[in-house]
């Protein structure tokens, strides 16, 4: 047991020092371009940008603004897993109802985020655009991932159920469920990143005030290349904890489940 | 003497006939063994007499409302433990009393996907015993059991049968011979 525990703390420390040293590598990548181009408006140098990242984080707008920005995120992703389960629902009890969906939700998925985005700036207040784009985005991953699931449930399982004379709700929460897990956690993280970065592209469109998106536009119109790059290391850091958060959380779910047998 | 009457009936998949116009009865006592070579209609008779399958022509009277099914496959859910596969289908009392009929009491909590081919197939065995029914099918339900472990298995099913009627698809001559207080031949 001991040895076993001393054998997983010896790959953890291992897995941190390769991702430090891989990390280490590519911000020297990075310094050597910057060195190269010796232009901070082209490339922003990585010690300019941690200086400006630290300036930030001690700005009272800059928490708002990641605030802003997530909120915006999951407001949409959590309104695509509500529609998205729903519509899953209704499109594996009735092939009308799928047979009329999936080339729209088909139109959605092959649809550029920019159209949408575009579009809703006409329809919509600028700080709705971007929730409305991360559900689009969203929404027909779910449904995709849950149909997936629903219509790959073992149908033989279905006849057993049905010979036993179990309740509807039973073959839903003894069958159709456990079946549907692993595409429907699938979807949290797949969702997440798709939701998180079409939402920023909608900021950026948009710019609805004390938002990342509107702070990456403002960089791009005042050249401020060093902010540019700096705001986009608060998306990709914001993006990696939130998916790291949802994995564990997932993990724990999973551990869960697994204690009930 | 309470039985199942069919009458008649026929059944074919796209140009292959199952079986045409076929009559007889089935007694709700004791148990009903059926044989016959690979691919003559026995589980497709079973499936209907259960509701599960419809007739093209014929009729079936006289078939309980409640009845269990043991598939060909197990039809286990892998994702619970073999006890909370066999309470799915009735209460916690039976479903611990027929685990421990099928020798499985020590591995009750064990997940199903981590179960033996035959230990999967009797919890299948005790699933369709713990279920109330007034009538067990079985459609070769000591596959993959070894010599002891079947006879214990066997059985135990002709103890069941004194309360309630059993029909038993088997293979093998011995099992038929151990088992049948009437034989069909299909």
């Amino acid at each position: 047991m001991t040895s076993g525990m001393e054998s997983n703390n010896k790959n953890t420390l291992k897995k941190i020092l390769m991702g430090a040293v891989s990390a280490l590598i590519w911000i020297g990548v990075w310094e050597i371009a910057y060195l190269a181009v010796n232009r901070e408006v082209l490339i922003a140098s990585p010690l300019s940008v941690f200086l400006r990242l630290s300036e930030l984080a001690f700005e009272g707008s800059f928490w708002l603004k990641i605030a802003n920005s997530l909120f915006a995120v999951f407001k949409g992703y959590l309104l695509a897993f509500l529609a998205g389960i729903i519509l899953c629902v209704l499109t594996s009890v009735s092939d009308f109802a799928y047979a009329v969906f999936k080339p729209f939700l088909n139109v959605i998925r092959a649809t550029p985020v920019a159209s949408f985005i575009i579009l809703a700036l006409v329809w919509m207040s600028k700080q709705t655009v971007p929730v409305f784009t991360s559900f689009l985005m969203v929404m027909p991953i779910v449904w995709a991932n849950l149909t997936t699931g629903v219509r790959s449930t073992d149908r033989k399982l279905i006849e057993m159920a049905k010979a036993y004379k179990l309740p509807k709700s039973k073959i839903l929460t003894k069958i159709y469920i456990p079946s549907v897990m692993p595409e429907f956690l699938n979807s949290v993280t797949t969702g997440l990143g798709f939701a998180w970065k079409s939402a920023v592209a909608a900021e950026v469109l948009s710019t609805p005030k004390n938002t990342i998106g509107a702070e990456l536009y403002n960089s791009k119109v005042y050249l401020e290349t060093v902010d540019l790059f700096a705001w986009t290391a608060v998306i990709i850091i914001v993006s990696i904890v939130i998916e790291k958060l949802l994995v564990y959380f997932i993990k724990r779910l999973s551990k869960r489940r697994a204690g009930e047998i | 003497m309470k039985e199942i009457i069919i009458e008649k009936l026929s059944k074919s998949y796209g140009n292959k006939t199952v079986f045409k116009e076929l009559s007889l009865s089935v007694s709700l006592e004791g148990i009903t063994v059926i044989m016959g070579e690979s691919g003559c209609g026995k589980t497709t008779l079973l499936r209907i007499l259960a509701g599960l399958e419809k007739s093209d022509s014929g009729t079936v009277t006289g078939a309980p409302e409640k009845i269990s099914f043991m598939f060909q496959e197990d039809r286990l859910l892998e994702w619970y433990s073999a006890f909370e596969n066999v309470k799915l289908v009735s209460d916690e009392t039976a479903a611990e009393k027929y685990l421990d009929a099928v020798e499985l009491a020590n591995d009750k909590n064990t997940a199903v996907s981590q179960l033996s081919g035959g230990m999967k197939r009797r919890v299948a065995l005790a699933r369709a015993l713990a279920y109330s029914s007034q009538l067990v099918i079985l459609d070769e339900p000591f596959k993959g059991m070894d010599i002891e472990l079947k006879q214990n298995m066997m059985e135990l099913v002709k103890k069941e049968s004194a309360s309630r009627a059993f029909i038993v698809v088997a293979h093998e001559p011995q099992e038929a011979e151990f088992l049948a207080d009437r034989l069909i031949k299909l």
